[in-house]
């Protein structure tokens, strides 16, 4: 565990339903810090990859430090309604 | 934030606009477009609810995907792409909409009740500062001799190697009369801003 890094869990993509007056679909993906000391996550964003090539397609800023051996869960829900 | 928008032109047969509804929120994604999305980042073959009603398959993984989800209906086409209709049934939008209440379908003979279908034509997603924009549009002659009311508009795509057709957006938009010899002009404009 380098310092600095953070562990990447299995990216998490559920199924297009419908919840409530809206359609979700919801991206979640955790990542644990395995390192000694906090890790401040200040971006998050979502990487689409074709063909060994890689684009960002969303990207967020906010505030979430991690302390040593503690878990960050990033969810993002895509929703359409009427 | 990713918003959608419609508007709609008429124009006169001397090319003349007639009215324009500026741009329109609208509301209409329905399920079948996220299904899009659960099949490319699953990476999942997909069946979803087509324009029949039937469950079909909307997205399959060993076909390149620049086969599937075709909107790019030419001269003709009413199968696919941009498309408009009368809502005869007044069916209200939902998010399980899978087709339009009553399309209105493609004549290049001015045959009564139809529309003379033209091309969809694109203009790639650029910054229009402060946001970022895609354009699709469709323009739809009438040459019956009467008018006609549109009543709906959507858009349907194409998996290239199958022939069904699976509808990701449907509007419910004000009387549009487009009397004869006129032509109607729809825009979707998707635009995604921070």
């Amino acid at each position: 565990m380098g310092a600095g890094n953070i562990t990447h869990g299995v990216q998490n993509i559920g199924s297009a339903a419908v919840v409530g007056p809206n359609v979700d679909i919801e991206l979640k993906r955790a990542f644990t810090n395995n390192t000694g000391s906090t890790i401040t996550v200040e971006e998050t964003g979502v990487y689409v990859t074709i063909n060994g090539d890689y684009h960002c397609i969303i990207r967020d800023t906010l505030t979430a430090p991690v302390p040593a051996m503690y878990s960050l869960t990033i969810y993002y829900t895509i929703r359409t309604t009427v | 934030m990713i918003e959608t928008y419609y508007r709609i032109l008429r124009h006169d047969p001397g090319g003349r606009l007639v009215s324009d509804t500026g741009l329109i929120p609208s509301h209409s994604y329905v399920i079948q477009f996220l299904e899009i999305f659960d099949a490319i980042w699953n990476r999942t073959d997909k069946n979803a609810t087509d324009v029949d009603g039937a469950e079909t398959r909307m997205i399959t993984t060993a076909i390149a995907l620049s086969n599937q989800g075709r909107v790019d209906a030419g001269v003709g086409a009413d199968t696919y792409g941009l498309v408009v209709g009368t809502n005869a049934g007044t069916t209200a939008e939902d998010n399980e909409n899978y087709s339009l209440d009553t399309k209105i379908l493609h004549s290049g003979i001015g045959d009564a009740g139809k529309l003379n279908y033209q091309a969809l034509t694109f203009v790639a997603p650029h910054v229009d500062a402060p946001n970022v924009d895609f354009h699709l549009s469709r323009a739809f002659l009438n040459e019956t001799g009467v008018g006609i009311t549109v009543k709906e508009i959507g858009l349907i795509i194409k998996n290239a190697t199958s022939t069904t057709y699976h509808m990701i957006l449907r509007d419910v938009v004000a009387d549009e009369l487009v009397g004869d010899d006129e032509t109607l002009t729809v825009i979707y404009t998707l635009r995604t801003t921070v």
